[in-house]
């Protein structure tokens, strides 16, 4: 059961649905925690901003940006974010393996390149809440300083939006299949 | 000391410099944390961004807010946010006595009801990656749907944050003493 109703837009003020349209036009919808984060438009736009932000601009190739995501929600276990983003992840190119693996946590086993290091650089900061000197030069050598800044706003991003799923039982959706073994 | 270098105005290009005066524009400053954020100046501004949201149009008291951004620090192990959070719940009238227990996860004497919902929810969202629905229940009931999803949205932001400073290895400044326990 929904926790909180969903926002619609004919519930909010003119200034308000500014907020709404602005999140439709970045991301084509309201789904997901937006729905319940409309609560309080303005602060919904400003994270659905760094949503957009953390997956349409930088360097990063989307394929990696999605195991990235994928694996940060397996590190939460939120079943509606591995469920949303498996799908941007196959749809990008990203093997079955490899989801797999993330999916069961066995990854980094059986990763390599660049799959292998942000794996380990999602787990290591979501289950050491640091990044060892190892991890950090590999990652600032491989994409950059911007990029390794880019990769950790990425992670954070889909940290706060698997919170507020899972804080307001944010349930899958019709055609979402649960991925993360129970 | 951090892993990267710390980025001044005219260390940036164009489009660096005006995110960083949007910067100032939504904070009042682009020093600390966001001289290494600055290093992605378009991130750098949608974190102040949302920080000012925080800040100046949440509808949750400040005092309450410096709390729960101290109990995300803490369960983070975040000694720099920690003792700069510190700082401005001091000044926001926050007693040494609450800020050594949140330093400490236990829970503070003298806390409203209020205040205990906000910090109850913040340290099992944080210990468990869930919300029970007794705690659920009593978060709605103080905050209402609009202050449970900045309830929520705060300690998402500010755990990120936690995790930048984290990954670049911000220390604190020298001589600055730790509020939180060392080696948990």
């Amino acid at each position: 059961m929904a926790r909180v109703p969903d926002v619609s837009r004919d519930q909010l003020s003119s200034e308000e649905q500014g907020y709404y349209d602005e999140i439709v036009e970045s991301r084509g919808g309201i789904r997901g925690p937006y729905g319940v984060m409309l609560q309080s438009p303005k602060l919904a736009a400003c994270v659905a901003a760094t949503g957009a932000y953390v997956r349409f601009e930088g360097d990063m190739d989307n394929a990696l940006r999605e195991v990235v995501v994928i694996a940060t929600a397996r590190e939460i276990k939120s079943q509606y974010e591995f469920s949303a983003h498996a799908r941007l992840a196959r749809a990008a190119g990203v093997s079955e393996d490899t989801i797999q693996r993330i999916a069961k946590g066995t990854a980094p086993d059986g990763l390599s390149g660049d799959e292998s290091l942000v794996v380990k650089y999602v787990q290591e900061l979501l289950r050491d809440h640091k990044i060892s000197d190892a991890t950090f030069g590999a990652v600032k050598d491989r994409f950059g300083v911007k990029g390794t800044v880019e990769l950790t706003g990425l992670i954070g991003h889909y940290l706060l939006v698997g919170q507020v799923l899972a804080a307001f039982a944010v349930e899958l959706t019709e055609g979402m299949v649960a991925e993360i073994p129970e | 000391m951090a892993r990267l270098d710390r980025l001044a105005r005219e260390d940036l290009d164009d489009a660096g410099c005006e995110s960083f005066d949007r910067i100032v524009g939504l904070r009042g400053g682009a020093g600390g944390l966001y001289s290494l954020l600055l290093h992605s100046p378009g991130l750098a501004e949608l974190m102040a961004a949302t920080e000012a949201y925080v800040r100046f149009e949440s509808r949750l008291a400040l005092t309450l807010r410096e709390m729960v951004i101290l109990a995300t620090a803490r369960e983070v192990g975040s000694q720099y946010e920690f003792q700069a959070h510190a700082r401005l719940a001091r000044q926001a009238g926050v007693r040494d006595d609450t800020i050594r227990s949140l330093a400490l996860g236990e829970d503070p004497a003298g806390l409203s009801d209020e205040e205990m919902a906000a910090l109850l929810y913040a340290r099992e969202l944080l210990q468990k990656g869930s919300i029970s629905d007794p705690t659920f229940k009593a978060a709605l009931q103080h905050f209402e749907p609009r202050g449970v999803v900045e309830l929520s949205v705060i300690i998402g932001h500010y755990k990120m944050i936690a995790l930048f400073l984290a990954s670049l290895d911000v220390e604190l400044a020298p001589g600055a003493v730790p509020e939180l326990p060392l080696a948990r």
